[in-house]
Formats: C-alpha cells, sequence, structure tokens
C-alpha cells in the first residue's frame, strides 16, 4: 500500500539543514516533493513509520526553531492529507 | 571453425582476443581459457554483443563456444517499439554545484527512477560515480528495485579499486570499460547527469 509519511519544507536550504540535523538518527528517505503539494520546496523526506515520523520532528523541533518552515502531510494511498498530531488536535 | 587458445592468459586479454574476433570476423568461434573469471567475462562479452555462449569444461581448462545464433532474442517485441537508454553517472552528484544539493538531487533521480514504468537499460557508474552504489544512504536501495526490475547495474572496478571502495559495493555489478562503452554503443541514447 502506498501510505507513509512526509515532511515537506519552504525552501531548500532547510530541507538540507534537515537532512544534516537527522542523519544517522532517524530513518527517512528523501524524494522529490509530490505534485499535489505546491506549496513547498522540491525535496520531501519520506517516513516509512509513524514512530521514525514523530521522532524525526522531535528532533527536527530542538534543530529548527521556527515550526512554520517545514509542512507534515500523511499520504494514504498516495493522497498528501495535512498530519495533524494527537498533541494538535 | 576458428580456435582461439587463450589458455595461461589473465583478464583482460581473452575478452580483448574475444571482441577482436567478433569485430574482424563475425562468425561463430571457440576460445580456451584456463579460468572461471575469464568465463564469465566472456558470457558477458557474449550477451552483450547478442551471441550465443556456451562452456564446456575439460582437464584445467573451459571451451567457451561463441556462436551467432538468430534464436538468441534479447528484447521482446514490446521493448523494440521503445527506445532503449542508459544512465552515466561519472559524479557522486546531479550537476557540478554544490555537493550537498548534488548528492539530494542524485537520491530523489534514483528515487524517481526506480518508480518510474520506463526503465533503463543500465547504469553505469564510473570516477567518482561510483560512491554512489557503495557509500550512499539510500541510492543502493533505489538501484536494488531497479535491478530486480531488469536493469543492469554495472560499477567501474578501476574506480572501485582506486577509492578503495571494492569491499563497500553494496549493490550492481563490477564491470569494466569494455561492458561499459558497450552498453553505450547499444544503446539508442546515454544520459549523463
Amino acid at each position: 500500500m502506498n501510505s507513509y509519511y512526509l515532511i515537506t519544507f519552504s525552501t531548500t536550504h532547510y530541507a538540507i539543514s534537515a537532512q544534516n540535523c537527522l542523519r544517522g538518527k532517524v530513518s527517512f528517505t528523501i524524494m522529490p516533493t509530490l505534485r499535489e503539494i505546491t506549496e513547498s520546496c522540491g525535496i520531501s523526506m519520506r517516513f516509512q513509520t509513524e514512530q521514525s515520523f514523530k521522532t524525526a520532528i522531535h528532533l527536527m523541533e530542538r534543530c529548527i526553531s521556527d515550526k512554520n518552515i517545514y509542512r507534515k502531510w500523511q499520504i494514504i494511498n498516495g493522497v498528501p492529507m495535512p498530519f495533524i498530531s494527537d498533541e494538535e488536535t | 571453425m576458428e580456435r582461439i587458445n587463450a589458455v595461461g592468459l589473465n583478464c583482460p586479454m581473452p575478452v580483448i582476443m574475444a571482441k577482436k574476433q567478433i569485430d574482424e570476423k563475425g562468425q561463430d568461434f571457440l576460445i580456451l581459457v584456463d579460468n572461471e573469471i575469464a568465463v564469465e567475462n566472456l558470457k558477458k562479452l557474449a550477451s552483450s554483443q547478442k551471441y550465443y555462449v556456451d562452456v564446456n569444461t575439460k582437464e584445467n581448462c573451459y571451451e567457451v563456444y561463441f556462436s551467432k545464433s538468430e534464436e538468441i532474442v534479447f528484447e521482446t517485441e514490446d521493448n523494440q517499439k521503445k527506445s532503449s537508454w542508459v544512465v552515466f553517472m561519472g559524479k557522486d552528484t546531479v550537476g557540478d554545484g554544490e555537493q550537498p544539493l548534488g548528492t539530494t538531487l542524485a537520491q530523489m533521480f534514483f528515487y524517481t527512477l526506480s518508480e518510474s514504468n520506463d526503465l533503463p537499460e543500465a547504469v553505469l557508474f564510473m570516477n567518482r560515480g561510483v560512491m554512489l552504489p557503495t557509500l550512499d544512504a539510500q541510492i543502493p536501495e533505489h538501484l536494488e528495485k531497479l535491478q530486480d526490475q531488469g536493469v543492469k547495474i554495472l560499477v567501474c572496478g578501476t574506480c572501485l579499486d582506486y577509492y578503495h571502495l571494492k569491499d563497500q559495493l553494496k549493490i550492481g555489478t563490477v564491470s569494466n570499460m569494455y561492458e561499459i562503452v558497450s552498453c553505450m554503443q547499444q544503446a539508442d541514447k546515454v544520459i549523463t547527469l
């Protein structure tokens, strides 16, 4: 099933900074941002499990102070949906 | 049938002799070698030149029989309609800009390629390109997916040796200049990133 989690970034430089922040700490795959997501730069980080996704967000909050520079998504059967965590609901 | 004696000769001499025979005569022939590496390299040559190959093991040597048989059809009818292409990576980045961006672009390229339906015949890695199937964190995984779908992943052995990466190859086949050039010659287009 084509379902996974995604983080997109407002700029390419933030996407590369985030890689440096997470490399070696959590498993991710760099992929092109899906065509359906238009308001982000072209680089995305893909996470196969919710656990690795949440770990990544936790780590990123330490590295990147401005939360507005990245967006969280859940991809369900190829369709991107904004991810809303339990704390945000 | 012409017989070529390559017993006692190490690679790449048997391959060079066989290639010369193919280029000059273009007919069936037999080549004698005495080591398995030569047999494997001759098989690769035969495949790349669309020759049928058969091997008879004799005392302390191998008879490798090259036959230009029309029965060997390497492409299905569907494949023949599409143009064939190969990707050449002579660097460990896409383009010549800054390394972090170039590495990210290379990762995204192979991710996208591995998800695609129109696949190249082969991906060829030379010079610093050999860093990708060895040291990169995610590209070997994409290459494995491509290889599972029949894409040849050929990695320059000389380059692996130069960068001391022979033991770190995660995916693909150690190859040589003959095979890599042959792949390029047979493809309708070669895309260099």
